[in-house]
């Protein structure tokens, strides 16, 4: 559905987005996370041909993105993290305006989640929060059929009740099989609910694109002693933190756990978060 | 995109201010000009500045509220994006005319004064001018960030009107433009359109290597 190759970007001021790969299949969640700086916002908007690449290959549905852009956005529902209205307009008037660009807009479903979201569509943009926004954003992003729904920071900014319902509302929309998300944050608690893949990127290379599953398997966080580590030890870590009165790392390969004492040490599934920290704490 | 010509309609035309703005800009500009009927230009300046201006506004909403990310994410491309708005601003130009003359007849019935209601020299005449502003004036606003780019603009509105319309003082030989004056006018909308195309190329390629 959405596939990503050794796609590349370099902007003037230095940063630049380098050789990354990565494939969502339809019907799965997608998380994009890394840290703010990270490049996420970027690679959203090569995707979306906001911006040009230099290399590399974006296909969505198995279509070029450039080729048959009007074609793979018709079938797109995007939702960004600011509000990108026209603010003196209601919503009614915001979705008439939308409305002509999609061949495929449905009234019926807009109308559905507009009720469901409790908006009132004679509301001024400018007078609605940031959460009656998000929801406005993503009411027009699901009225028109799309097959791939990408969002750049959803939640961020939201409180905690917003941003649960958001995400309450993303895992009803993959209940239909046909639908595939690609969810940008750093709030990384989020997709740890909803996520079926979780692409990493820091500092414009991706670090891993796996399924949750893999992710837990894969690494471990190891809690000790101060004592126990030597410095052949140490470079079996992804991330080590160390204080006086012990140790905490991020392990990578699990085959390596059997060369610590398993008395001697605490071994834990690690978050998303704790991946985060020490894989960035180590590039 | 017919959709994207749709969408700078509703701008212009939604809300409060942008209805008194429609309502008021023909009387205001008349008010300030004296209601002098022998003023000549004025059927030229109404209708030439109310649809630069009224183009300018769409690109002013798209700035102030940052929608460009919104409108390009929508299914169409960037090329559809700037040929809409070139299009959009002919439209504006033929709308504008129409405005002109009926509000003008308007007036010249209620005040029973004179002023020009249409005349097709002064309307080509103006559409030349119009038609090379535009066509500098557009991949400006692409070009530039929207606040020194709208300086610019202005600067090129201003500088073309009186260059091109300095001389004019007898309606019956309107737009002593030099070569653009030939044959009725003919030769100046030719080289007018052809600036104007060339401009949406540029246009184009410029708005396609825009960073954000």
């Amino acid at each position: 559905m959405l596939e990503i190759k050794e796609l590349s970007k370099k902007f003037k001021e230095g940063f630049s987005i380098n050789s990354i790969s990565f494939n969502l299949e339809q019907g799965y969640i997608m998380g994009f996370i890394g840290p703010n700086g990270a490049g996420k916002t970027t690679v959203i908007k090569l995707i979306m041909n906001l911006l040009k690449k230099d290399s590399g290959e974006i296909k969505i549905f198995d279509l070029d993105h450039i080729e048959h852009e009007r074609e793979i956005k018709n079938r797109i529902g995007f939702v960004y993290d600011e509000s990108h209205f026209y603010e003196d307009f209601t919503m009614r008037q915001m979705k008439s305006m939308i409305q002509p660009f999609y061949t495929k807009w449905d009234n019926t479903t807009f109308e559905k989640y507009m009720n469901e979201f409790q908006l009132n569509p004679d509301l001024k943009i400018k007078k609605l929060s940031k959460g009656m926004k998000m929801k406005f954003s993503l009411a027009l992003a699901l009225s028109h059929n799309a097959e791939l729904i990408i969002m750049d920071e959803p939640t961020s900014g939201l409180d905690p009740v917003f941003r649960r319902e958001i995400l309450d509302i993303l895992y009803n929309i993959i209940q239909d099989e046909k639908v595939g998300i690609f969810f940008s944050t750093h709030i990384t608690t989020d997709l740890e609910q909803i996520a079926d893949y979780v692409t990493y990127i820091n500092d414009g290379n991706i670090i891993f694109s796996l399924s949750m599953d893999e992710i837990m398997e894969k690494y471990r966080i190891i809690k000790g002693g101060p004592d126990l580590l030597d410095e052949n030890l140490r470079k079996l870590f992804l991330g080590i933190r160390e204080t006086k009165v012990g140790f905490e790392g991020l392990l990578e390969d699990i085959e390596n756990l059997r060369l610590f004492g398993k008395e001697d040490v605490l071994i834990e599934k690690p978050s998303l978060e704790d991946i985060m920290y020490y894989t960035k704490k180590v590039n | 995109m017919l959709a994207l010509i749709k969408k700078d309609f509703r701008l212009v035309t939604t809300g409060k201010y942008n209805l008194v703005f429609i309502l008021s800009y023909v009387p205001f500009l008349l008010m300030v000009s004296g209601f002098d009927s022998r003023a000549k230009f004025m059927y030229l300046v109404i209708v030439m500045t109310f649809a630069y201006m009224i183009t300018y506004t769409t690109f002013s909403y798209d700035y102030s509220n940052k929608t460009e990310i919104y409108i390009e994410s929508l299914p169409v491309t960037k090329k559809d994006i700037v040929r809409g708005k070139y299009l959009f601003s002919i439209l504006i130009f033929f709308i504008s005319v129409f405005y002109a003359s009926i509000y003008m007849g308007i007036i010249n019935l209620i005040l029973k004064i004179d002023f020009i209601v249409f005349n097709l020299s002064v309307v080509i005449g103006t559409f030349i001018i119009y038609l090379l502003l535009m066509g500098v004036a557009l991949p400006i606003y692409y070009k530039l960030p929207p606040k020194i780019g709208n300086f610019f603009s202005i600067f090129v509105y201003v500088f073309l009107l009186n260059m091109l319309t300095f001389n004019v003082n007898d309606l019956d030989n309107v737009f002593k433009m030099g070569v653009l004056s030939n044959y009725g006018g003919i030769i100046g909308v030719v080289i007018g359109i052809v600036v104007f195309i060339f401009s949406s190329y540029l246009s184009v390629h410029i708005y396609r290597n825009k960073t954000r």
